[in-house]
C-alpha cells in the first residue's frame, strides 16, 4: 500500500505490509525532516501490529545526528511492542556516521 | 569583484530560527567552501556540522521562539573557520551538553550526538556560551590533508 508519495523531496514514502512497514527515506535528513518522518511513522504504527520496521536509505545523500535520533525513537518505538528495526540501501558515507553513531548495537543492517 | 581560487575569503549570514533554514544554511556554507576543491567527504563533513550547530540554534538556543541564527565563515590558506552564534538561552553546563548522548530534549527524539558529530567532522570544536547571553561554535577544518601529506 502506498501511503504518500514523494512531492518535495522533503517527504518519506511509505509502503505498509501487514506485519512490516517499509520508509523510503527522502535525499536530505535534517531535524527538520526527521520530525514529520517520526510523527507519520509513528501515526502509521500506532494501531497496526507491526512485527518490522524497515528504513530504506537507498535516496538518502545528507544526514545529520536527527536521523540517529529517529532511529533510534523507532527502536525504542518497536522494542515496546517486541518488533525490530532495520536499514538497508546504507552508502559508504551514510554506513560512517551510523557506525559512529553506535545505532549498530540496536538495529540491523540489511546487505 | 572577482575571486580566484586560492584567495583567502569570508561570509557572513543572517536568518530567523525556522527549522526549514537548516538545509539553506548548509547549503550556503558549501557552496562557500566550494572554491577550496573539497573531496566529497569533506564537503559532506561541513555540511553536516553546520548543520548541527544550526540544528542546536534553533532547539535549544531560541526554543520555541523565532530569533536570529548567523553564521560567519572563512577561509585562510587550506583551513576554514565556521562560527555558528545564536543569542538565545545559552548552556549553564558546556561540558555536560558535548557529553555524548546527553541531550536535554531527549523525550522529543533527539539523539544527543550533535557535538560529537562536529567533533568527529572537524578538526577543531570550540563552545563558548553562557545562560541568557546565548552561544557561539567555532570550528575549524584544513582541506586537502590526504594530497598534501
Amino acid at each position: 500500500m502506498k501511503i504518500r508519495e514523494f512531492q518535495t523531496g522533503e517527504e518519506a514514502l511509505y509502503d505498509v505490509e501487514d506485519e512490516y512497514v517499509l520508509v523510503h527515506l527522502p535525499s536530505e535528513i535534517d531535524d527538520h525532516v526527521s520530525r514529520h518522518i517520526r510523527e507519520e511513522t509513528e501515526q502509521l504504527l500506532q494501531h497496526r501490529k507491526v512485527k518490522r520496521l524497515i528504513f530504506d536509505f537507498t535516496n538518502v545523500n545528507f544526514m545529520d545526528s536527527s536521523g540517529i535520533g529517529l532511529l533510534l525513537n523507532s527502536y525504542r518505538w518497536m522494542r515496546e511492542r517486541g518488533g525490530s528495526v532495520s536499514v538497508f540501501g546504507v552508502d559508504r558515507r551514510m554506513n560512517r556516521l551510523l557506525t559512529i553513531s553506535g545505532i549498530y548495537q540496536v538495529i540491523d543492517c540489511i546487505s | 569583484m572577482e575571486t580566484y581560487q586560492g584567495q583567502d575569503n569570508r561570509m557572513r549570514l543572517e536568518f530567523d530560527s525556522h527549522s526549514c533554514n537548516e538545509s539553506f544554511a548548509r547549503v550556503v556554507v558549501g557552496a562557500f567552501i566550494a572554491r577550496m576543491d573539497p573531496t566529497m567527504e569533506e564537503l559532506e563533513d561541513v555540511k553536516t556540522a553546520v548543520s548541527e550547530a544550526v540544528t542546536n540554534a534553533i532547539i535549544h538556543g531560541y526554543e520555541n521562539s523565532i530569533g536570529t541564527v548567523v553564521i560567519e565563515a572563512s577561509i585562510s590558506g587550506r583551513q576554514l573557520t565556521v562560527i555558528i552564534a545564536d543569542t538565545g538561552v545559552g548552556i549553564a553546563d558546556i561540558r555536560k551538553a558535548m557529553e555524548p548522548l546527553y541531550s536535554g530534549k531527549e523525550a522529543e527524539g533527539r539523539s544527543g550526538m550533535g557535538f560529537s558529530f562536529m567533533e568527529a567532522f572537524m578538526d577543531t570544536l570550540e563552545v563558548q556560551s553562557e545562560p541568557g547571553n546565548g552561544t557561539r561554535v567555532t570550528m575549524t577544518k584544513i582541506f586537502g590533508r590526504r594530497a598534501y601529506e
